[in-house]
């Protein structure tokens, strides 16, 4: 994937297998040509600040959708998700919440800092790639971005 | 002629010549008018009556006294003007005149007015005789009496009415010295006067008692002071010369020594008299106060005993409070260390359970997943077999899957909140099954909900109990060609008793205990599956609502799963 590309896909996710399994799912529907994988929310915030090694992207050059699980080494998911929230430039990013489970507490903060969706990923592989291919559905196609 | 001053009537004289007859003539007629002016116009009634008692004639004074005129005064006659009481009288006044007993006759006599009063007179009568001493008439002063009859009546009556107050004020005094008396007595009270000009002391009958001494005794002001105790002396002669000297009063309370040796307390009181400034008398009040006194002594002695047993007991109960207290704080500090402690384990569940939910879901669905794909995407290198084994592998994800689940379930419910309200328990036993249903298994299960008592419960908590239950009896008669699931509730000795029966698999009731434990199950899983967490939260909500769950089976013959919560009197 090239840097200066566009992003369609922000995938915030530090288990591989499970980041996979969304890429699989995606796949399946098409929706996943323009999409990035990082695996820990400092990553996540260089990306979408064009730091470090995505110095070179442009900021302006915003993702349709960020996929934000919000148990992540290094920076947790709340700090990307007020990060983002707090930035002119990045405010109206869709951020959906994807978690593995409905006990997480941080859910209410989640949408106190702006989240646009929550989603809880299900143990079953068919449950969940119908999760996520409906999410990156109507998130690319269906959601109108301000322009 | 006897009498001629005052001799009416008829005159019988001889004439001796005319010059002499004329003469004398003018001398009787002169006499006659001087009488007949005399007796018409004396200011007392007078009256002449013949012997036979008739009135002759009588004068103004006379008839006015009675309230007849003149005329009227010739008729009346001697009996119908006199009071009936003096008619003897006067009869006999008139046979003693007659008789010559006496010259004159004095009486007091009543007539009879002419309107029917009675006029109390004084009567002089006396009887004139001619000159052969033969009775010519009476001549009868009448004087009427009646004011000096009325005030002579009214003094009489002023001096016994005056004599009867005298009577009555006399026993009214007499009482009242009796009473004083009495009174004295029983007080035992008396009095006593200085009397400083004669420098005497006299004391009252009762003084002389509480003394104990006789009445022939003498009292003077210092034998009267030297009945005191010792210790009182200075103390009542000090009283009495401030007394005496200054006119000041005194109140006290003292011990006296009587003649019988007796030390008893006794009450003084004394005051001053003054006549012109000057203080002439010392006089007061003397009182046996002993009994009082031992009475008051003893008081004060119970009462200090009482206060004592209060202070004890103040004193014992203020420790018993400071105990009570200290348990109190003791208490209280433990149930804060207990809430923290469970605070502090509520906290660790959480995190636990969220570390199970996420933490076993991302390998499970991992396993799931992965398992998927290679049965997709490498199926024309897996045989059959091949196939087989990875459906095992994913299946078995998928039950850990929702065991997990159940098990989150499970765990919240112990910590969530209850609302209570009305539930019309059987409304939503029927809605449950309905969601647990299809229209083809409804075929084939006979659902009957009998008469069910409302209760008041945590719908969402409840909700789950007829799940639980209601898939449970689903689950359990899936294998009866016609299944049997009643859902039927009463009210019984306080409680409301609910119940779930099915004709299914029923149980073995020696593994009763078991039924209701987390992860136990009666039936292995091939037959009926199931995670084993149904019952133990049906137990769990209801234990929370204050209620008991039993079960009642039978192999093979079906089983009831009863639930019961105390009857609310609202």
């Amino acid at each position: 994937m090239e840097k200066s590309e566009a992003v369609d896909i922000l995938l915030v996710e530090d288990n591989p297998q499970d980041a996979e399994l969304t890429l699989r799912a995606l796949k399946k529907h098409h929706l996943a040509n323009r999409l990035i994988v990082v695996e820990d929310g400092a990553e996540a915030l260089d990306f979408i600040f064009c730091r470090g090694k995505y110095a070179a992207r442009d900021v302006s050059n915003r993702p349709k959708v960020v996929l934000l699980d919000l148990k992540l080494p290094k920076v947790s998911g709340l700090e990307v998700l007020r990060a983002l929230k707090q930035d002119e430039r990045t405010r109206n990013v869709p951020v959906v919440v994807v978690t593995s489970s409905q006990e997480d507490p941080d859910i209410k903060t989640a949408y106190a800092l702006g989240a646009n969706s929550y989603v809880v990923k299900p143990v079953d592989f068919d449950a969940f790639a119908e999760a996520v291919s409906t999410l990156g559905l109507y998130w690319l196609l269906v959601n109108q971005p301000p322009r | 002629m006897r009498e001629s001053g005052q001799n009416p009537g008829r005159l019988e004289l001889v004439f001796r010549d005319q010059s002499e007859e004329r003469r004398t003539e003018a001398a009787l007629r002169e006499a006659e008018e001087r009488f007949r002016s005399f007796f018409d116009n004396a200011p007392v009634g007078k009256s002449m009556t013949a012997p036979d008692g008739r009135l002759l004639q009588v004068n103004a004074a006379f008839g006015a006294m009675l309230g007849y005129s003149p005329d009227e005064m010739q008729a009346v006659s001697f009996a119908a003007i006199t009071h009936p009481d003096d008619v003897a009288e006067s009869r006999e006044c008139i046979r003693a005149l007659l008789a010559g007993e006496r010259n004159a006759w004095d009486m007091e006599k009543r007539y009879r007015a002419k309107d029917g009063r009675y006029v109390w007179t004084r009567v002089t009568s006396r009887l004139q005789r001619d000159d052969h001493g033969q009775p010519r008439h009476f001549v009868t002063h009448i004087q009427d009496v009646s004011a000096q009859k009325a005030a002579e009546q009214e003094l009489l009556e002023g001096r016994r009415s005056l004599e009867q107050r005298i009577a009555t004020r006399t026993a009214e005094l007499q009482w009242s010295k009796e009473l004083l008396d009495a009174t004295g007595e029983l007080a035992r009270v008396g009095g006593w006067e200085i009397d400083l000009e004669r420098n005497e002391l006299s004391w009252t009958e009762a003084v002389y008692k509480i003394h104990e001494i006789g009445l022939d005794y003498r009292p003077t002001v210092d034998a009267g002071i030297n009945f005191y105790a010792p210790d009182a002396v200075p103390v009542i002669s000090e009283a009495v010369r401030r007394a005496i000297d200054e006119g000041q009063p005194f109140d006290l309370e003292l011990q006296l020594i009587t003649a019988k040796r007796n030390r008893i307390w006794v009450r003084a009181i004394g005051e001053a008299i003054r006549r012109d400034g000057r203080v002439v008398k010392v006089r007061g009040v003397f009182q046996d106060i002993h009994q009082q006194k031992l009475t008051a002594l003893e008081l004060e002695k119970h009462r200090e005993h009482l206060e004592e047993l209060v202070a004890q007991r103040t004193a014992k109960l203020e420790e018993s409070e400071r105990r009570l207290v200290e348990a109190r704080d003791e208490l209280e500090r433990r149930v804060r260390d207990r809430t923290a402690q469970l605070e502090e384990s509520n906290h660790e569940l959480e995190a636990f359970s969220y570390s199970v939910s996420h933490d076993l879901r991302a390998p499970l669905r991992a396993i799931g997943g992965f398992t998927r794909i290679l049965t997709d995407d490498y199926a024309p290198q897996l045989d059959s077999e091949g196939q087989r084994l990875c459906s095992i592998v994913r299946q078995n994800a998928g039950k850990m899957g929702r065991l997990i689940d159940d098990l989150l379930a499970f765990s919240r419910l112990g910590r969530a909140e209850m609302c209570l309200s009305p539930v019309d328990m059987g409304t939503m036993a029927s809605s449950v099954f309905h969601e647990l249903t299809t229209p083809e298994s409804r075929a084939r299960i006979d659902f009957r909900v009998g008469t069910v008592p409302p209760a008041v419960a945590d719908p969402t908590l409840m909700r789950q109990v007829w799940m639980n239950l209601l898939s449970n009896a689903i689950k359990f008669s899936s294998k009866r060609e016609r299944a049997l699931i009643t859902v039927a509730g009463h009210q019984d000795a306080g409680e409301i008793v609910y119940a779930v029966q099915d004709n299914g698999a029923g149980f073995d009731m020696q593994y009763v205990g078991k039924l209701f434990g987390v992860s136990q199950r009666l039936h292995n899983a091939r037959d009926f599956e199931g995670t084993g967490v149904g019952l133990a939260l049906v137990q769990r909500v209801i234990r929370r609502h204050g209620g008991r769950v039993w079960a009642q089976g039978e192999t093979d013959r079906g089983a009831t799963f009863n639930f019961a919560f105390e009857a609310r009197g609202d």
